[in-house]
């Protein structure tokens, strides 16, 4: 039976962008008029050193993500490096799926991938900025992981092929 | 010497053909069903019984299938027999093959309703014995209702090898 191969591609700005944004965000909704600064250090921007703690963390999770999704990865991979990943380059993997999974779920594994890094990079930077908030991204990353592998187990039913006369 | 009261017995010869994608679309399909209905919130405990028939899984569905089809030439002996080559070596390479043959040398008497009776009960052991050993690896529980299925399957094999047209003739013997 061919094999079908799914590549899922993760644009680096659409993950900062959102790692951005939600920090922004839950910054903003944290301010009580006293705590400027608290709220400026966990509102993530391009600064270099907001921007290398959340590009090691992204690498971090596409790294552990690629851990989990292992069964469908196939690598020929000889050497491996710690260097922190570029904000230029995006982040692609291909899955080598069974030919009854069911194509009907690629987005959801895309946008599961997608979530799983932003949220477990938001955990990162909560450890760091905002400690009350970051176990709830852990867990919300957790239940991405969970979604990704459900859809990617999703199967189809076969189909008889009729014999030629 | 050849025996004397053979010499009079008539035969012809039948084959019974299994395509293999027939065979393995069965057991796909099965899967597809056992996996849907499992009880399990765990979906990769569910694809692992859907993917029978997928790389590298279909690989050991190959060699059980290969297994029960010697186990059924061996059933049929009487008909299927072939003698063994003087200095003949076997390799177990696998095999795959797009169709499962069985030839069969049998009495005149043999009825085609018996045929394919035959045909269909062989064709339902071979994917008994497959979903029994795959399920045994990622289903136990439901392994031993398809084990019980492959060998009801293979006694009503025995059963229906005997079956004959007309009466059973015993050679009368001066002694």
């Amino acid at each position: 039976m061919a094999r079908k191969n799914l590549s899922v591609t993760l644009k680096i700005s659409e993950l900062l962008y959102e790692i951005r944004n939600k920090t922004w965000l839950t910054g903003q909704s944290r301010q009580n008029g006293q705590n400027f600064e608290e709220v400026a250090n966990m509102q993530n921007n391009e600064d270099e050193e907001h921007a290398n703690q959340v590009l090691r963390s992204i690498g971090n999770a596409f790294a552990t993500l690629k851990v989990r999704l292992s069964e469908y990865i196939i690598s020929s991979q000889t050497t491996a490096n710690d260097i922190q990943i570029s904000d230029s380059s995006d982040l692609t993997v291909t899955l080598v799926l069974p030919s009854n999974y069911n194509q009907a779920t690629a987005d959801a594994v895309a946008t599961g991938c997608h979530q799983y890094i932003v949220n477990t990079a938001i955990a990162e930077w909560f450890t760091i900025t905002n400690k009350t908030d970051a176990a709830d991204y852990l867990t919300l990353a957790g239940a991405n992981i969970t979604q990704v592998r459900e859809a990617i187990s999703k199967r189809v039913r076969p189909t008889r092929v009729t014999p030629t006369p | 010497m050849p025996c004397c009261c053979k010499k009079n017995v008539q035969t012809k010869t039948v084959t019974l053909v299994f395509k293999r994608s027939e065979l393995l679309y069965d057991c796909a399909n099965l899967g597809f069903v056992l996996g849907d209905t499992m009880r399990t919130e765990d979906e990769h405990d569910r694809h692992q019984v859907q993917d029978i028939a997928e790389d590298g899984n279909v690989d050991r569905v190959t060699r059980v299938l290969n297994l029960t089809i010697s186990k059924v030439r061996e059933a049929l002996y009487p008909y299927t027999k072939v003698e063994a080559e003087n200095g003949e070596s076997r390799i177990d390479t696998l095999v795959e093959v797009p169709y499962y043959t069985i030839e069969m040398t049998v009495p005149e008497k043999f009825s085609k309703t018996t045929q394919t009776y035959l045909e269909n009960v062989i064709h339902e052991l071979l994917v008994d014995r497959v979903m029994e050993d795959w399920l045994s690896i990622t289903y136990p529980e439901k392994a031993s209702i398809w084990r019980t299925k492959a060998d009801e399957s293979l006694r009503q094999l025995n059963i229906a090898k005997n079956f004959r047209m007309g009466k059973k003739l015993r050679p009368l013997h001066p002694w």
